[in-house]
């Protein structure tokens, strides 16, 4: 690989280890993101709220 | 056969034949106008419900992709700047694929979505998670580079292990790459489709709350 990205790429990942627990810290990242992703989704308002509620698929 | 004008079928199967029954099978396999609905509950309005169709965006592209591959061959992408785009491309959206699948499946937990007689919507789901982990494994055995070979000899035992070494060699390339690009991706999109059926058929889940208060 050449290129800017080579240093980090050609070396070995960095490791959280916790007990036996044992995590690269990029996987750790993108969980981390994934879970702000799953946060924010619950939080931010989605757009327009008007005439909700009259459509079908109220199928308990 | 039976002789009807165009349009006017028949509800009921008088003459047993296997046409109707399927045609009737078919229109009866999602309510009237819920197929490709419009309009939706008030409670759908939330960002928490796009993961689902996102992940269906993401399995677009990366079929796309993965099609584009397939026409380059396992090595277009050691060898040309064009197939390391696509490659990538390919990764990435595989990435997406699983990130937009896991925020959907942590939702639809946190609702409880397998309640109202929507377990087999949940199994479908379940399914479609395992057989892309399976896919994605395949994926990373059909690099055609020492990546691949570390992957397929730290896998070997596992897969040893639970007895299916013998049919699903996984030290073998070739049988590896074309479960990748034939079975897997025709099992996913199978499940898939079976998957959003039933969504449209019984609807998307209610809130606890809402289903307690009535």
């Amino acid at each position: 690989m050449t290129g800017p990205l080579a240093a980090t790429a050609l070396h070995a990942a960095h490791y959280l280890t916790w007990g036996v627990l044992s995590i690269s810290v990029a996987n750790a990242i993108v969980i981390a993101i994934m879970v702000l992703v799953f946060a924010l989704a619950l939080i931010i308002p989605f757009g327009r709220r008007h005439d909700a509620g009259t459509g079908r698929g109220g199928r308990p | 056969m039976t002789s009807v004008t165009r349009g006017g079928a028949p509800a009921s199967n008088p003459t047993g034949s296997w046409t109707v029954w399927l045609r009737n099978r078919l229109v009866r396999l999602v309510p009237p106008g819920e197929a490709l609905p419009d309009r939706q509950p008030a409670y759908v309005v939330s960002w928490i419900y796009v993961f689902g169709v996102l992940t269906i965006a993401a399995l677009v592209v990366v079929l796309v992709s993965g099609g584009l591959l397939a026409v380059g061959g396992a090595s277009w992408y050691h060898v040309s700047s064009v197939g390391h785009f696509v490659n990538s491309l390919h990764l990435w959206s595989v990435e997406l694929f699983f990130a937009f699948m896991v925020i959907h499946l942590w939702g639809k937990f946190w609702m409880a979505a397998w309640r109202g007689k929507r377990t087999l919507t949940w199994v479908t789901g379940v399914l479609a998670f395992v057989t892309s982990i399976g896919t994605a494994f395949t994926g990373y055995l059909s690099q055609s580079n020492f990546d691949s070979q570390w992957i397929g000899v730290e896998g070997k035992d596992g897969v040893n292990a639970i007895g299916v070494g013998a049919y699903f060699n996984v030290l073998n390339p070739g049988q590896m790459l074309l479960w990748h690009v034939v079975l897997l991706p025709l099992g996913i999109g199978l499940i898939t489709v079976l998957h959003v059926v039933l969504v449209r058929r019984h609807g998307v889940v209610p809130p606890i709350d809402m289903e307690e208060a009535q």
